[in-house]
């Protein structure tokens, strides 16, 4: 608790050391600075890399199961029929397709609820797209693109013809897909399934999502068109589902396959790599912002501790007068805070300069010519309030033991000039 | 020549001793008994290393005596907890040292209303017509807003009196107050010293080498190898 005579007492003596005050706010001000503005970039790029994966990706897909004999025995196994692994073994040479799918959407739909954010069926398969001489292996997607367009954005991203209302017969591709082939919009292209259908579709829509897999691999056809090229008749062959928050996809993952007789993967699997390069990201990070707010506290205890041994004659004085070990603990605890309390505050206003600066700068897509954010930033309160309370705690712990040595200074040894 | 004044004394020193405590033992005073009454002038003068100084940091409660009693105002104040020394300090005790030791801080008035200041703000407020009057009256009237370092080394003596006086208190404790000065302004020091002690009534205990100025005190104790060897009231006139 500060007293007029505490404060004014802290205030002056900060006042009257400025070079020692203005280097103390300065290490403060640097480290918070350093602080937010790592926190946000790191972030910013995580958030960036997370997105790039999950914003082109189902993030949950459901498929047949694969290995069908032990699922299926154990799921059958109250039949006991030992002819169950035979007729299993035959069933996996089959195409793998899900029928009679539609009340398996409300199944899932109803066991995923609140994470839910879209959930469609899919009919995929191989194809080979070809034109002329030229042919490229792609994935064939037979979608509804109104539905569809919830799991990728195709829509928006179109460059040129339609993908909502596509109709039968017609096809959209990306923009490296067409370029690589040689095609323009109302051009005919040749598709060949893996099963071995072939069908002559035009390419009604052009798109470029930025999405590496989809602009250069992905051809989309209506259901039905696909449904025939993979030969599976009404079947489709799997779902897809967007999350809310694409971190829980793996729980959701999980939930679903206690309760679904369908292989199941989140894309936190299939991404694992990834995923732990995030979190030995975020524990650098955290290690920087370990190690800074060490050497910013080690720097004020230093720069305090010179301040209070150029004081001991004054401290001496004032505990003459009758001022209490107390009363001098306080006047170097408040230095402490001040001094952190305006370092933070300047730290702060520089880093959102700083990241005001770096958030303009933009980048030109070689390929596309899209500008984009050169760096990723993403300040959060929670940055913000890390930086500026690690800040203050640091101020005042690191001033604890200067105001320490200050209230241990023996008046008699300083009368006696010593 | 012990305590025969007739108003209850301010102070009493009953057989004090102190012992400094080390590597080596050190006695510093033994067998130190003498009262103090309201408003007297008393020199403490001795050889160096006779202890002068220690007995002034026993009588501002800044040490504890090794054996005997001190009692301040009828209260035993011989061993008291750091915090309760600091607080009988602020409200009893006026400190002027050889070196001024003001804050370089803070102006000749603020430094002048330090004690007040440590006893809580609105003292000082109430304090500050009577510390202008002082510093006035010390010749600082036109430098009370100036810093220490723009007095001279007299004129920072001068402030840290009239600061000794801030918290009204019942004694002031003066350890070589002029000692730093040359004698010209080492007179003026101790005359104003004396002045505004006498006018508004305080005890002054004071060492001081200077046998000149001990002699227009009112009572000079000599020690000795930390005994009191001789305590004597002067006999010349001073009520001028
Ligand atoms: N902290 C201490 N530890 C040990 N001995 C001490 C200590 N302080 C003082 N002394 C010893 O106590 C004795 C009295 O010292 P004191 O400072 O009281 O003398 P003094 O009369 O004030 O001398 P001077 O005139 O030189 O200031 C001396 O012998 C000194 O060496
Ligand atoms: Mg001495």
């Amino acid at each position: 608790m500060a007293t007029p005579f505490t404060l004014s007492v802290a205030l002056r003596q900060l006042a009257y050391n400025r070079g020692q005050t203005l280097l103390t706010i300065g290490v403060v001000a640097t480290s918070v600075t350093l602080i937010i503005f790592i926190s946000s970039l790191i972030n910013g790029l995580q958030v960036r890399i997370v997105n790039n994966v999950t914003d082109s990706i189902a993030h949950v897909r459901i498929m047949p199961e694969e290995r069908q004999p032990q699922a299926l025995w154990e799921r059958e196994s109250a039949e006991g029929d030992p002819l169950a692994v035979g007729r299993v073994a035959k069933l996996e040479q089959r195409q793998r397709k899900i029928e009679g799918w539609q009340p398996w959407l409300e199944r899932i739909r109803s066991l995923v609820r609140d994470d839910l954010l879209t959930l469609v069926p899919s009919t995929e398969g191989s194809a080979v797209i070809s034109r002329e001489t030229k042919r490229i292996p792609a994935r064939l997607l037979g979608v509804v693109p109104e539905d569809y367009n919830r799991i990728v954005d195709i829509q928006s991203n179109l460059v040129s013809g339609r993908f909502f209302a596509l109709n039968g017969g017609e096809a959209a591709i990306g923009l490296r897909l067409s370029r690589d082939l040689g095609v323009s919009l109302g051009d005919r292209v040749r598709l060949l399934s893996a099963e071995g259908n072939v069908s002559n579709v035009t390419v009604a829509g052009i798109f470029d999502t930025g999405f590496g897999s989809v602009d250069g691999g992905a051809v989309f056809v209506p259901v039905r068109d696909a449904q025939s090229l993979l030969g599976i008749g009404n079947a489709i062959t799997g779902f897809g589902l967007k999350v809310t928050d694409v971190f829980e996809a793996e729980r959701v993952a999980g939930e679903l396959r206690q309760q679904l007789p369908f292989r199941i993967e989140s894309w936190m699997q299939d991404n694992e790599r990834t995923l732990s390069g995030l979190r030995a990201q975020s524990g650098s990070s955290q290690m920087i912002v370990a190690f800074t707010t060490l050497s910013a506290g080690l720097a004020i205890a230093a720069l305090m501790v010179m301040a209070v041994t150029n004081k001991y004659r004054e401290i001496g004085i004032l505990k003459a007068m009758g001022a209490s070990s107390r009363q001098i603990l306080r006047i170097f605890t408040l230095q402490g805070l001040i001094l952190s309390l305006i370092g933070a505050l300047l730290g702060t206003l520089a880093s959102l300069g700083l990241l005001a600066w770096l958030g303009s700068l933009k980048t030109i897509s070689a390929t596309t010519g899209k500008a984009s954010d050169l760096f990723p930033i993403a300040l959060t309160l929670g940055n913000f309030l890390i930086g500026n309370g690690l800040a203050l705690a640091t101020g005042f712990f690191a001033s604890l033991y200067p105001a320490w040595r200050a209230s241990r200074v023996d008046p008699i040894k300083v009368i006696r000039g010593q | 020549m012990s305590t025969s004044a007739p108003p209850s004394p301010l102070l009493v020193l009953d057989a004090v001793g102190k012992v400094y405590t080390g590597e080596i033992e050190t006695r510093a005073l033994a067998d130190v008994s003498f009262a103090v009454s309201p408003g007297e002038f008393l020199a403490i003068v001795g050889s160096s290393g006779s202890g002068k100084t220690t007995l002034l940091n026993l009588l501002g409660l800044l040490d504890t005596p090794s054996e005997g009693r001190l009692v301040l105002d009828g209260q035993d104040a011989s061993r008291l907890e750091p915090d309760e020394a600091a607080r009988v300090r602020r409200e009893r005790l006026g400190f002027i040292f050889q070196f001024h030791y003001l804050l370089p801080e803070f102006s000749a008035l603020e430094n002048a209303l330090m004690p007040c200041r440590v006893a809580g703000n609105d003292r000082a407020e109430r304090e500050e017509p009577r510390m202008r009057a002082l510093l006035d009256r010390v010749g600082l009237g036109d430098k009370l807003a100036k810093r220490p370092h723009q007095l001279s080394g007299g004129e920072q003596q001068r402030v840290a009196i009239v600061r000794a006086l801030a918290n009204d208190p019942l004694l002031v404790l003066a350890d070589e107050p002029t000692g730093n000065l040359d004698s010209r302004n080492a007179d003026e020091v101790f005359a104003l010293l004396q002045a505004l002690t006498r006018e508004a009534g305080k005890a002054v205990i004071m060492v001081t080498h200077d046998h000149e100025l001990a002699e227009r005190a009112d009572r000079i104790i000599t020690l000795k190898d930390g005994r009191v060897a001789s305590d004597v009231r002067s006999p010349g006139p001073k009520a001028d």
